[in-house]
Order: C-alpha cells, then structure tokens, then sequence
C-alpha cells in the first residue's frame, strides 16, 4: 500500500495521499512537509461523513468520487469501499492527466484491502 | 550547432532560431536553448512557434536549476540564498506552497536569514491578497517584520510591509516604516507610490496588525485599495444571488435535474428549484453540511478558500460553486448527462446581463 501512495506521490503537484477510514483511522499515508496524517485523516472523516450523509439523504446512492478545487490546490477523494483514498494536490496539478493515475491507484488499493479482509 | 549558430548570426529567421534551440533542447543544453530563445522571442515577437519554444526553454531551465538547487540544499553545506532563490523558482513554476515549504526549511536551518524572511513575507502577502484569510495576513506581517528587524535595509522588506499595513489600515504603523525607510529607496517609483498612498490614508483604530487582519477576513475586503500599484486585487465579478433567483424560474431543467439551490454566507436558503419529490428543506441542510466541512477541511489542507467541486455517487452527481459568501449546488441523477448539468449551471452563473 505504501508504495502505490508513493508511487501517486511523485506525480506533478501531488502534496501527498492517504487511505483513511471513514472514521478518520490512517490506514496508511505518504505526505510530503506541511501536511500532518492527523490534520489529514480528521479533514477526510469530516469531509467524507457530510458528503455521505447527503447522498444517501438525497437518494443519490453510495459516494463514489469527490473532487474538491480550492483557490491554491485541489483534494480528491476515492471510496475504496472499506476506506477512501485521499490525495491533496497543490495548483500544478493535471487533474485529467492524473486522476488516471489516481484511478489506478484506487484500483490497486481496493484490491489489497478487498484481500485483507 | 556550430554551424546552425553562424547561419543564424548571418541571416537571423524564425525558423534558423527555432531549429538551433531544438538542436540544444535534444543536447541537453537547456540554458543555451533558453538563452537563444530568449534573443529569438524579442527579435520575432510575433512568432507564435518561437514564443512556444521560449516557453518549453525556460520550464526546462527552471526544471534543471530546481534540481540543482534542491541537490545543493540536501548536500553537506547549504547556504540561505539557495532556499531563497529555489523558493523564487519555484513560485515562477506556479507552485507556490512548495515555494513556502522551502522558505520554512530554510528558515528552520537559518532563522536569521532576512532574505528568506521577506521571500516568505512576499508570498503570504500574495496568496493573502487573493484569500483575504486572517492567518496569510498575520503570517505575511510578521515574517517581513522580522526581516526588518533582522536587518532594517532588506531589500523590499520595508516596501511589501509599508504597503500591507496600508492595505489593513494601520496607517499609523505605515508612516513610521515610509519616513524611515524613504532614505533607502531615493526616487524609486514604487516607494514614491507608497507615499502618495500614504497621503490619502485615514488613521483607523488601534493601528493593530492582528486585529486588521481580522477586519479584513470579516469584511471581505481591505481598507485601502493598491491594486493598481501592483497590490491588493478587487474582489472578482460575480453574478448576484438576485439574478441567479430570477434566472432559476427562466433557465430550462434538463433530463435527471433534481434540484438548485443557493444558499447565503449563513446557510440560508436564498434560491432554489426542485424537482417533485425533494425537499427544499432537506436539500438545504444536507448541501450546508457538505459545504461547511469541505470550507473548513480546505483551510486546514492550506489549500486556501474553496472554489468549486464534484461528487460523483453511483446513482448521480451533486455540483458545487462558490460565488462570493454564496453557495451554490445542483444535484443530477445518474441519467443526467455532465454537458447538460454544466450548461445548466453556466446559464445560471455566468455574468451576462444581470
């Protein structure tokens, strides 16, 4: 698991990434300076139960994938099913280039977690 | 190359040009490449091909001398200008919070280097012009304070400072540093800039940094408006909540619309339209939570003040924009196609007549 965040960590303007629970537990995480794995996993869980709450408020079904733009970066968020990967991203980001790769690494993460069951 | 460079210097075109800085691209030799693309751009301006050679040039340029500088830095002897210069570098790459982490790195290594004080003052005083959040504010003030206090003839420390306290209306702290540091910048226009401003000021309370700031984050704007000297940016345009509220009974719905709303700077309801089936209500409150937790989880990540996003569920989409202090959101089912929902929510937002 560490080496596929590792691996989505040196793509252009990745800051860093995490798989975190919906309950804010660090499954693991690979963040570059001036991001904390607590300050992370606490923003996740806040972000991810508000979001849920309103899709299935709404009749909207399971969250899949939130992309978040801010004035100086982006976050996304991937439901992995037992967890969600998170990947924060300054403003040199491409979001289309990358989110293929984010994609992948959703999709590998799923599996290890899908096995580790 | 050689010969590529006489036939150049003998009869200088946009094409001789673009092929000899190709030529050093492949070598590797990017600041050679930079270099003749540089002459090229200002002797053919108009050469669209040229301009984008000059373009790919200098990002590979850039490229190598970060890589450089970031191998320096990591080596046995490390000196505060390469902090200074990589941060500069970085932030001309557009990447401006790892141009902060290496100011603070450097710091970390040599707390007393005034130049990396107001590199890291600068950019905080940048980012705060666009953010107006209290915390880039504070953190632009004091980091040129301390380059000052370092060393009062830091260059520009003295000209970002006088013209932020401006900004924040602490127009009795900007006299002081303007009288002092005059001396220093003798008929330089931007100094001179800065007094005219200065003339124009009106004292505003305790002439308290901290509590500006505050001002300004809660106001939403700053006391004295430098943008045309290169400083505080007006708010951007937006399309009032009046004319979204008007627009949402004219602009037509499309297949698996199920709801708009915009919600004021308090949660308010301020517009919407609903599908049958969904409640104004419950749309409300379940849009207010998800915004209020991605504002605050924004902040935290110091990816500053949220503009816009997309949840993607597996029976449809929820889209969300910021306009001003109002939040706007649409939610789509799953048979809702993105062109439309995105047109829908250009139609709605767009400026256009008001």
């Amino acid at each position: 698991m560490k080496e596929i965040l590792e691996d989505l960590n040196k793509e252009v303007g990745v800051r860093g990434c995490a798989v975190v629970t919906r309950d804010g537990i660090v499954v693991a995480a690979h963040l570059g300076s001036g991001l904390s794995e607590a300050a992370v996993a606490a923003m996740a869980s806040s972000i991810i139960i508000a979001t849920e709450k309103a899709s299935e408020g709404l009749s909207l079904g399971r969250l899949q994938e939130f992309i978040l733009s801010s004035a100086y970066g982006k976050m996304v968020f991937v439901d992995l099913e037992r967890a969600f990967l998170v990947v924060v991203a300054d403003m040199t980001i491409d979001l289309d280039m990358t989110l293929l790769e984010i994609a992948g690494a959703a999709h590998r993460l799923r599996n290890i977690l899908t096995l580790t069951r | 190359m050689r010969k590529l460079e006489r036939e150049l210097a003998r009869e200088p075109t946009p094409e001789r040009a673009a092929e000899l800085i190709r030529e050093y691209v492949r070598a590797g030799e990017t600041e050679r490449a930079f270099e003749i693309a540089r002459k090229a751009a200002a002797e053919f301006p108009g050469s669209q091909e040229i301009s984008h050679l000059r373009s790919q040039a200098e990002r590979l340029w850039r490229r190598e001398q970060i890589a450089h500088l970031r191998s320096a830095i990591d080596g046995k002897s490390p000196k505060p200008d390469q902090y200074a210069e990589l941060a500069r570098l970085l932030q001309e790459a557009g990447d401006a919070n790892a141009a902060m982490e290496v100011c603070m790195d450097g710091l970390a290594a040599f707390p007393n280097s005034p130049d990396l004080h107001v590199r890291l003052g600068g950019m905080r005083m940048e980012r705060f012009h666009e953010s107006m959040l209290y915390k880039d504010g504070v953190a632009a003030v004091q980091a040129l304070e301390k380059a000052i206090e370092i060393q009062p003839s830091t260059p520009d420390a003295s000209l970002f400072l006088s013209q932020l306290y401006l900004e924040i209306g602490c127009t009795q702290k900007a006299r002081k540093l303007i009288d002092t540091a005059s001396r220093l910048y003798l008929n330089d226009q931007r100094m001179l800039k800065l007094q005219e401003a200065l003339q124009q000021a009106s004292p505003q309370g305790a002439d308290d940094p901290d509590r500006a700031c505050k001002d300004v984050e809660r106001n939403q704007r700053f006391v004295m408006d430098l943008s045309s000297q290169g400083g505080a940016k007006s708010p951007p345009l937006l399309v009032t909540p009046e004319a979204i509220a008007a627009r949402l009974d004219k602009v037509p719905t499309f297949a698996g619309f199920r709801g708009a709303i915009l919600l004021g700077a308090g949660g308010d309801v301020q517009a919407s339209k609903v599908e049958e089936g969904t409640d104004p209500q419950k749309l409300a409150q379940a849009i207010g939570n998800v915004v209020s937790a991605v504002e605050s989880g924004s902040l935290r990540m110091d990816t500053g003040p949220f503009n816009e996003g997309v949840v993607k569920t597996s029976q449809g989409r929820i889209y969300l924009r910021t306009l001003g202090a109002a939040r706007f959101a649409l939610v789509c089912g799953g048979d809702a196609s993105s062109d439309s929902a995105l047109g829908y929510i250009s139609a709605l937002t767009s400026l256009g007549s008001q």
